[in-house]
């Protein structure tokens, strides 16, 4: 066990360096001068001034050795300093980043507690009315877009019925209609998911032979079908945790939640440089790390998986 | 009537109604057919039989015949859609079980008549251990509490014939061999004492080596708890050595039915006589010829009309086409649905 | 429609492929629905001069944000612009980056996925780490740090989209090379001449084509979404271009007083994307590996 999940972390690194290296073409792409984006300075300021502080900030080395040095700063937790407010790019993301992956896996929570009961009910039903429209509406609700959406709901709950706040952060009712607004597009997936998934487990002889066992057909269903069923729906899961971070990008935005999609946005409509770099070198940290967790959650439900 | 065979067909009568207080399972007429989008499967098309407490009851036939599907009905475990159980009665020990619903199924499956399958690894739940499996079967029949249930399972797998069986009960199925896997599921079948064991081809996965520990081990069990068996297989040779009664089966119907000494020393329908000889034996000389039995197996959307197995009997004549031939007795208590027994109505064609 | 009759008729020439396929659309209701829906956005796209009533930039301060009317079925919206007007023409900017980013995919997904399976090696593994990298991160993610260098424009947002996009067709492209790589047919037609480009031509792109149109038609989908969503964090087009993204955006200022600017635009967003993938579902039924003899 401990083994697997060493293994697993040991794959972090390679993301990393990767992420790493594209964070920095990014940086060495950006338009402008970085030097005189990051002090300020006008084109215009004393040149031989402007080529010390290149020469003190490396930018004159090879571009290897400023990886390095980048690689070597980043490690170290130094990210640089917001152009807007000064403030170290390390601390805006390690406050932004827990808000973004709880709203994440609350927008989890909401998606399986739609998606797999009526997942379940579609595929005992199947092919009846309720079978087919659930398979058009899963489709329909994995189409919404899901900024639109955030915004229809905010309308209708919140400025029509009252019923929740229109955005912000602090208290948590200010979670409910982002998570909702995330969990109905992955709610589409999963339930579309889970049918596939029980109608292939209910095919088989298990089920039968535990049938003959004389268990009762709820007993059956939820001891030994869904736990089974649930095995490829929580290895999706993990993949599309991805695209709930996309997602919840776009749903911060709408909502004002202050995680780091948010702060990304932000700093791409203001061109704070260091936080949009900060921000990018993260979330795949972070999309990698749940991935793990989801890999070993994996590895509790099906025991065959700590042999291999 | 003469005044003669009315005594007679009383007298039979009479016996039969002893004898019937005897069997634990009296199938009659039972029919399951398949609704599909190719057309109406006929898989089990007028079975009947009888098994009687402590027999071993062996139903005989080759893949397709409709003998897994006769047990699966006695159990009403047919997967509905598409089969449905169309007609017949299921007496268990004087009750109809097809008149039962759902709950009362409930209570006899896994525990009044247990079923063992094929193939051990896909019947056990993969992400289950095998001693909570077993748990299960003993908690739907029992009120023991976890604790008592858990250590009568491990008893249970000691009996089955497993070495450390306290190991064993934790671990999950793909840790354990394939003769292992069949006897946990034995084990889960035999946990709660049924009265009827159905084993639909429990070593037709095996190696043969494992086949003949499993057979051995069953036939114990059965010896010692007098246990009916409805032992379901292709193989002839297990038939003879472990089973006291007998039926074949072909295209959905029985074709002969008695004991296995009778059946197998005077083989009446044509089939069997075929199906006999088309299994190797040890005294047959390198030269002889292994008879294999022409034609295919046929549709059972369209049977073929009369015999169903006419197409392929050496001795069919024009009658065998046109008239379904019942079971008729040949010898005391040994049937055969062939029109050869039928003395007038086999001369005149 | 059972697959089996499909088999059969196939078998005894009484259709052909091609014919099973469409026969099995037809059956499909959301399917057609869905192409039907694409049509209609093909012909507002094409035709969006002539069809759309009013000159989408004409603006009227006097009729700020007026709620849907006979002249104005979908409304005004913040500088009195007609929305319905706005939204023909928005169609074509959704379509246009659809197509494009599509296209580009396709290409890069092509060659570099025909590339890395014929030549193999390291060459193989250095593009399949790279497609598998970009398949495992989310995509729009990617796009939005890519927008955020190279500057926000509808053009950089295509050149974004395309870069995230190839990665699943080279995937399917690859794996149809080194499949009819290994077939002996082609080693003896190679013996006899036939040249590389030959073999790609008329064996791998027929056998890939299912599983690819497939992907191109939901990729569509996404792509209409990604531009939309990028367009709404004003990342992409810029004012005053309507795209149904930057609608949306603009009307979340107005979204209590004026509701119709963010509903109607997002009702039509929705609906395109709905009938993308709605079709791409029916044309992977249809389209069914199990039916490949």
């Amino acid at each position: 066990m401990l083994r697997y999940i060493v293994r697993r972390l040991l794959l972090v690194i390679p993301v990393f360096i990767g992420v790493s290296l594209i964070a920095f073409l990014i940086m060495k792409l950006t338009p402008g001068d970085p030097v005189l984006n990051v002090l300020g300075l006008q084109p215009t300021s004393d040149p031989s001034f402007i080529a010390a502080i290149r020469a003190e900030l490396g930018l004159d080395d090879p571009i290897y050795i400023q990886y390095g040095k980048f690689l070597w700063r980043v490690l170290h937790g130094d990210l640089g300093r917001s152009i807007g407010s000064n403030k170290p790019v390390i601390l805006l993301v390690s406050e932004a980043l827990p808000r973004t992956l709880l709203l994440a896996v609350s927008s989890m929570i909401v998606a399986m507690a739609i998606g797999i009961p009526i997942g379940m009910v579609s595929s005992i039903k199947q092919h009846s009315v309720v079978d087919h429209a659930t398979r058009v509406g899963s489709i329909f609700a994995a189409s919404l877009p899901d900024f639109w959406l955030g915004l229809m709901l905010m309308m209708i709950f919140s400025y029509y019925l009252g019923l929740t706040p229109i955005s912000g952060y602090g208290r948590p009712e200010h979670i409910i209609l982002p998570a909702v607004t995330l969990g109905v597009g992955l709610a589409g997936l999963i339930t579309r998911l889970t049918r596939s998934s029980m109608l292939e487990v209910i095919r088989q002889d298990y089920i039968r032979a535990a049938k003959a066992k004389g268990m009762s057909e709820r007993e059956v269903i939820f001891k030994h079908a869904l736990r089974n069923a649930l095995i490829p729906i929580v290895t999706v899961l993990g993949l599309q945790f991805g695209f709930l971070l996309a997602g919840a990008f776009f749903v911060e935005w709408v909502f004002a939640w202050p995680g780091i999609g948010r702060l990304a946005v932000q700093a791409i409509q203001q061109r704070d440089y260091p936080v949009v770099l900060g921000a990018l070198l993260v979330t795949p940290i972070a999309y990698v790390v749940i991935n793990i967790v989801v890999d070993i959650i994996y590895s509790y439900i099906d025991p065959r998986v700590q042999y291999e | 009537m003469g005044l003669e065979t009315l005594l007679t067909q009383d007298l039979e009568y009479r016996e039969r109604r002893t004898l019937e207080n005897n069997h634990l399972l009296d199938v009659s007429d039972l029919k399951t057919y398949f609704f599909t989008k190719r057309g109406l499967v006929r898989a089990v098309d007028g079975v009947s039989f009888k098994i009687n407490r402590g027999s071993v009851f062996g139903l005989v036939g080759e893949s397709g015949c409709g003998k897994s599907v006769t047990a699966l009905s006695i159990l009403k475990l047919v997967p509905d859609p598409p089969g449905k159980i169309v007609a017949g009665r299921v007496l268990f020990e004087g009750e109809d079980l097809l008149q039962k619903n759902e709950k009362e199924m409930e209570d006899i499956r896994g525990g009044k008549i247990s079923m063992i399958f094929q193939d051990p690894l896909t019947s056990l739940d993969p992400i289950v251990r095998v001693g909570d499996q077993i748990v299960e079967a003993i908690r739907a029949h029992t009120d023991l509490n976890s604790d008592r249930a858990w250590e009568k399972a491990v008893k249970i797998l000691g009996e089955v014939g497993i070495p450390d069986a306290e190991v064993c009960a934790k671990q999950y199925p793909f840790q354990l061999s394939g003769g292992m896997r069949q006897r946990v599921m034995i084990a889960i079948a035999l946990v709660t004492e049924p009265h009827l064991l159905i084993a639909d081809e429990p070593t037709t996965n095996l190696d043969v080596t494992i086949q003949a520990q499993i057979l051995t081990l069953l036939k114990g069990i059965q010896s010692k708890t007098n246990t009916s068996v409805l032992f379901i297989t292709h193989n002839l040779g297990i038939v003879a050595w472990i089973c006291n009664e007998l039926a074949v089966m072909y295209a959905g119907r029985i074709v002969e039915y008695g004991s296995t000494k009778s059946v197998f020393n005077n083989p009446l329908h044509p089939y069997t006589t075929l199906l006999l000889k088309a299994v190797p034996r040890l005294d047959m000389c390198s030269k002889s010829v292994l008879e294999s039995i022409e034609g295919d197996v046929p549709d059972l959307v369209n049977p073929p009309l009369g015999c169903r197995f006419h197409p392929r009997c050496p001795y069919a004549k024009k009658i065998c086409s046109s008239i379904e031939p019942p079971m008729i007795e040949t010898e005391e208590a040994h049937y055969a649905a062939c029109l050869i027994y039928d003395k007038e109505k086999w001369g005149s064609s | 429609m059972s697959r089996l009759k499909d088999v059969k008729r196939l078998f005894f020439g009484e259709a052909s492929e091609f014919s099973i396929i469409v026969d099995h659309l037809k059956s499909d209701k959301p399917a057609l629905f869905g192409l039907g829906v694409i049509l209609l956005l093909v012909i507002m796209a094409v035709f969006a001069d002539v069809i759309s009533p009013y000159d989408p930039n004409a603006q009227d301060l006097s009729r700020r944000l007026e709620p849907p009317s006979w002249e104005h079925p979908f409304g005004r919206d913040e500088f009195g612009r007609d929305i319905l007007s706005r939204i023909i023409h928005g169609s074509r900017i959704s379509l246009t980056v659809g197509v494009v980013v599509i296209s580009i995919s396709l290409l890069i997904g092509t060659a570099l996925g025909a590339l890395s399976g014929y030549i193999g090696g390291w060459v193989d593994m250095v593009i399949m780490r790279i497609a598998d990298i970009f398949l495992a991160f989310p995509g729009l993610l990617l796009a939005i740090g890519l927008t955020a260098v190279l500057g926000q424009s509808i053009i950089n947002v295509m050149a974004a989209l395309a870069i995230v996009n190839w990665p699943g067709y080279a995937r399917v492209i690859r794996s149809q090379v080194l499949y009819i790589k290994g077939l002996d047919y082609v080693e003896a037609s190679r013996v006899m001449g036939a040249s590389n480009a030959r073999i790609l031509v008329s064996h791998v792109l027929p056998n890939s084509f299912a599983p690819i149109i497939v992907l191109a038609t939901i990729g569509m989908g996404w792509a209409i979404l990604a531009e939309a969503g990028l367009s709404f964090l004003g990342l992409g087009v810029q004012p005053p271009t309507p795209s149904w993204g930057s609608i949306i955006a603009t009307g979340r200022d107005f979204i209590f007083r004026a509701p119709h600017i963010t509903t109607i635009p997002g009702i039509v967003l929705a609906l395109s994307i709905l009938a993308f993938n709605l079709f791409g579902d029916g044309l992977r039924d249809a389209l069914d590996p199990r039916l490949r003899i």
